[in-house]
């Protein structure tokens, strides 16, 4: 049956580039492309449940349950696991490695919090959702969202915290170690500890 | 708010995917391929809202409303004699119904509880270019079972015979306890509150369709949100009742209806002894032409429902 009064198409137009990139920041961009896909399938054959004021936390909602199921078969099916961007074991490599030193950081930080408090993040803070939206993406009430944001918030300052002055005590070690061997210690002490040692251990 | 700002301040720099990255991929080929897929699928919508009307008014387009406009313009712009001294057959026996609604005996869903609907549907297809729906055309029987969790939070359903849960977006109207129970229990109130919500095609027909999903989509709703609706039906102008009329399979029932867009016979049916609520009909009463070139033929049954059960279970998958 075609889109009879083009509500869909405009959906489509609105809401699709989002809802990928949505699915991208948080599963491999192949998979991506099949979970905003699947998102707007589910939209088509529910066109009329969907809220006219507010599709897109809607159609969030979907993309995430969306997005779940796809990770528990996958989990049951295979050890793909490590493809979901931050939810596996650890972040993929090249996430960190192609990041910014910053985006390392954060991205550090973020593996240590909870799957709740970095979702929590991921909605605000990269998917640019507001309390009231989030709170429609995630299923709970505005109130609920806006205390986990708080808190998660709160984590993630203090994972950062920690990052620096681990990163602050690695490189004065190394500084220590060169040295007493390297005469030329000095130079490299004045930089930022590369991104590598803040992978070390992410479950502190 | 200040959490808001902050959050995004800190996360940008870590977002795999900063905005930009994939604009315009709704129409790249892949984008492309998708969409063509998604919309040649059927049109299956195992979604808890059936808004049969809805979708003849959707499909009726600018044409369709205007010729709405026009019937609400009519009706509306009758002389109204205000307070009648005797209530019309209309509100007779919308009252009758909604008196017998209070009477029920009602239990509420608790915390974690399923509200179960099972309808029985028979629709017919959608008329494409050239191709006609008339008196007689075959209807399609589905048997819809739906779970929805007194909270709104989830819903589950049958999809290939396998019992699938999944979030529920909402619907309009809303089809889980926690909403509908809160709903006015004045028939004024309900009315002000079906006003409100965005309905297609809008006017007296839009309101009259959007109470009559209510009933159809809740099998749990409240003796005091059922009654209201009822009675707040009884104040849209342009609802007709019949007392003696039949259902899809022969049976005595009440109908309640209203025309919508002079061509679609909308109705909700009664039980004629219990005025329970039993299902929809939508007919056919004026050979009308989609936008697309097909037609429905004066006498066509649109589609039909009729409830098979409703009640509260403790997960989804359970009987009443």
């Amino acid at each position: 049956m075609p889109d009879p009064d083009g509500g869909f198409t405009r959906l489509w137009d609105a809401h699709y580039d989002d809802v990928l990139r949505y699915a991208a920041r948080r599963i491999d961009h192949d998979t991506a492309r099949d979970i905003a896909a699947e998102t707007f399938l589910v939209a088509w054959r529910r066109r009329g449940d969907i809220p006219p004021d507010r599709p897109f936390p809607w159609l969030l909602n979907v993309a995430r349950n969306v997005l779940a199921n796809e990770m528990r078969s996958r989990r049951r099916r295979t050890r793909l696991w490590d493809r979901l961007r931050g939810d596996g074991p650890r972040a993929p490599a090249a996430d960190v490695a192609s990041g910014l030193a910053e985006g390392g950081r954060i991205a550090a930080a973020l593996d240590r919090l909870s799957a709740r408090d970095r979702e929590v993040l991921r909605l605000v803070g990269w998917d640019g959702l507001d309390a009231r939206d989030a709170a429609i993406a995630t299923g709970c009430s505005v109130k609920t969202f806006s205390v986990r944001l708080h808190r998660a918030r709160r984590r993630l300052t203090a994972a950062l915290a920690e990052i620096d002055a681990r990163a602050e005590t690695d490189a004065r070690a190394e500084t220590d170690a060169r040295a007493e061997t390297d005469a030329r210690a000095e130079t490299d002490a004045g930089r930022p500890a590369p991104a590598a040692p803040l992978q070390r251990s992410p479950q502190a | 708010m200040n959490d808001l700002h902050e959050v995004r301040r800190v996360m940008a720099p870590a977002d795999p995917c900063p905005p930009g990255a994939f604009d315009g991929a709704a129409h790249d080929p892949a984008g492309r391929a998708a969409y063509e897929r998604i919309t040649a699928s059927a049109a299956r919508r195992p979604g808890p809202s059936r808004r049969t009307t809805f979708r003849l008014v959707a499909a009726g387009g600018v044409a369709g409303a205007l010729i709405a406009g026009a019937v609400v313009a009519t009706s509306d712009g009758k002389p109204h004699h205000p307070a009648p001294a005797a209530p019309t057959e209309t509100q007779q026996v919308l009252n009758v119904a909604a008196t017998f609604a209070l009477k029920q005996p009602f239990t509420a869903p608790r915390p974690g509880q399923w509200v179960y609907t099972e309808t029985r549907y028979w629709r017919s297809h959608m008329p494409g270019k050239g191709t006609v729906v008339k008196p007689g055309s075959p209807l399609r029987k589905t048997v819809d079972r739906i779970w929805v969790r007194e909270d709104g939070s989830r819903m589950a359903s049958y999809e290939h015979g396998r019992l699938v849960t999944s979030s529920t977006g909402g619907a309009i109207p809303p089809t889980d306890y926690a909403t509908v129970s809160k709903l006015p229990t004045d028939p004024d109130g309900m009315l002000a509150w079906a006003r409100r919500q965005p309905a297609p095609g809008g006017g007296n027909g839009g309101v009259f369709s959007l109470l009559g999903s209510l009933l159809l989509n809740n099998g749990a709703l409240p003796p005091a949100q059922t009654a209201a609706a009822y009675r707040a039906m009884a104040k849209i102008p342009g609802v007709n009742v019949d007392r003696a009329s039949k259902d899809g399979a022969g049976r005595k029932a009440v109908s309640v209806s209203f025309l919508i867009e002079g061509w679609a016979k909308e109705e909700i049916l009664l039980d004629p002894s219990t005025y329970a609520y039993k299902g929809h009909r939508t007919t056919v009463v004026e050979d009308h032409a989609m936008p697309d070139g097909g037609r429905f033929l004066k006498g066509a049954v649109e589609s039909y429902s009729v409830r098979l059960a409703a009640g509260v279970v403790d997960r989804p998958g359970q009987r009443p």
